[in-house]
């Protein structure tokens, strides 16, 4: 589903990704770890679009999107779901509003499909009876499950999370990477999830993959990469 | 040294030209998204409200204040050369020429022009503009377009709505205070603005309105650094807006009279 080839992308000269190659399957989920700043959300940014690689390509779905006009990026963005760090929900919609505007903008569906898809969604991040309340109104543990939900609800076929339990405590924590896990296996969707945080990786993850220096350093199953006689995975898994 | 030294000297005139350049491109875009008839106009009625409802009630107030403040310097003026009776026509023409449009677009700048600058800036540095991306939406379309259009058409309305409270203004002073007939202080205002004086003053505001929501949208859109970049762009765009105004104003105002006279 995700084919990454000897991707590398440098900012001023210091090297951020350095010829990442690695495949992931329909259906898949995976997390993606390493220190912060290494890289992690910049090869999301990739896979999404927002990038674009120094060389190498990115290849979703079968569309090689790595060269692609911004137009063309757009619509291939529609398959594509995104979760921020943050949310990133527009303050000036209402939650519901928020969900349904990816719906609004790309989907055929009349106000009353709409309207049952969004309470259909925001019941699956158990959210339900959010819809007229506004981001702000909301802890940051509901602004990013009603991302969550913004993000899966044009059924899309790859959602790609960057870091979403940061800033939450660890029983959040715990329940988010939870709920990823159970809508990405629920929606077939292939799942890519950055973090620095290895309990919740392996709670949401099939497989992993460690980045260090803009390097892939490891990848494999939670066995095989505890069982990693790299230093540096050795010491991350060590804390 | 000497190479640093250069490249210090450069780098703020430099970096002055790379903003105009990508200016210049973000101005594309937005043309690109009215040349194909994507307009949102649902998006940009309720620009118009917001704008509209955020400007209103300080144009009317600082109309009202500056007609009235006119009014009575210019009976302090006039009276000295026995000409108290050409004050309605003097109030009228300075703020239908000049002072209204100016006067305006300078308020509109400070409080819509800020307000949209710090609200892109604000979804910029909150990943909302990011966010739209990845929704497969284009955010020139969405939240600039709808913004720059608003401005364009806000602040005509506006203007108009100063000019008229100026002029109100002006009246209570002309009638209250220097005791000028209320019938012929009118029938010297009606009598006073011509045509042209009104589109005399009435054109530039189409420019005032294009480039304040240019500069503001462009601030807003590009902002990085978190609170203090939002600030930054705040700040900057306003001040951006106001020296374009004036420097905008002198210029077409030279224009006008040398190719329409006076």
């Amino acid at each position: 589903m995700i084919l990454v080839e000897g991707l590398s992308k440098a900012f001023n000269g210091n090297k951020v990704l350095d010829q990442v190659s690695f495949e992931v399957a329909a259906g898949e989920v995976v997390a993606l770890m390493g220190l912060s700043g290494t890289g992690k959300s910049v090869l999301l940014f990739h896979i999404i679009g927002l990038m674009s690689p120094e060389s190498g390509s990115v290849t979703v779905d079968g569309t090689r999107i790595t060269g692609l006009s911004e137009r063309e990026l757009l619509r291939y963005r529609r398959k594509i779901g995104y979760l921020f760090q943050d949310g990133a929900l527009y303050d000036f919609m209402t939650v519901g509003e928020n969900v349904a505007f990816p719906l609004k903008e790309h989907g055929q569906l009349s106000a009353n499909d709409i309207r049952v898809k969004v309470d259909e969604h925001l019941k699956m991040v158990d959210l339900a009876g959010s819809f007229d309340k506004y981001p702000s109104e909301l802890s940051g543990g509901m602004r990013k499950r009603a991302a969550l939900a913004r993000a899966l609800v044009m059924n899309v076929k790859v959602l790609l999370c960057d870091e979403p339990t940061s800033g939450l405590d660890p029983i959040r924590s715990h329940d988010i990477s939870l709920l990823i896990r159970d809508l990405s296996k629920k929606t077939g969707c292939t799942t890519m999830v950055t973090t620095h945080d290895v309990v919740n990786a392996f709670r949401i993850a099939d497989r992993a993959f460690v980045l260090n220096g803009g390097k892939l350093v490891a990848q494999g199953t939670e066995k095989e990469i505890r069982s990693s006689q790299a230093p540096f995975v050795k010491d991350f898994f060590k804390g | 040294m000497e190479l640093r030294y250069n490249r210090t000297m450069f780098k703020a005139p430099i970096d002055m030209i790379a903003s105009i350049g990508r200016a210049a491109l973000f101005l594309g875009d937005v043309l690109g998204v009215i040349v194909r008839g994507r307009v949102r106009w649902g998006e940009v009625f309720k620009e118009v409200y917001v704008q509209g409802v955020q400007s209103l009630g300080i144009v009317i107030l600082a109309s009202l204040a500056s007609g009235a403040v006119l009014a009575m310097q210019s009976r302090v003026a006039l009276e000295r050369f026995g000409a108290k009776e050409v004050m309605a026509q003097m109030v009228a023409l300075s703020l239908v020429r000049e002072l209204s449009p100016v006067f305006t677009a300078l308020v509109f700048s400070g409080k819509s022009g800020a307000g949209v600058a710090s609200e892109l800036a604000t979804m910029s540095v909150n990943n909302q503009v990011l966010a739209t991306r990845t929704l497969g939406v284009d955010p020139v379309g969405f939240l600039i377009v709808p913004r720059m259009l608003a401005c364009i058409m806000v602040l005509p309305i506006l203007v108009v709505v100063s000019g008229l409270t100026g002029i109100l203004g002006g009246y209570l002073i002309g009638v209250g205070e220097a005791n000028i007939l209320s019938s012929s202080y009118i029938r010297q205002t009606i009598e006073a603005i011509g045509y042209q004086d009104f589109f005399c003053g009435f054109i530039k505001v189409f420019f005032f309105a294009f480039f304040i929501g240019w500069i503001c949208c462009f601030k807003g859109f590009f902002t990085s650094g978190g609170s203090l970049g939002v600030g930054r762009s705040t700040t900057q765009a306003v001040a951006a807006c106001y020296i374009s105004v004036i420097v905008s104003n002198t210029i077409l105002t030279k224009l006008i009279l040398t190719l329409w006279g006076s």
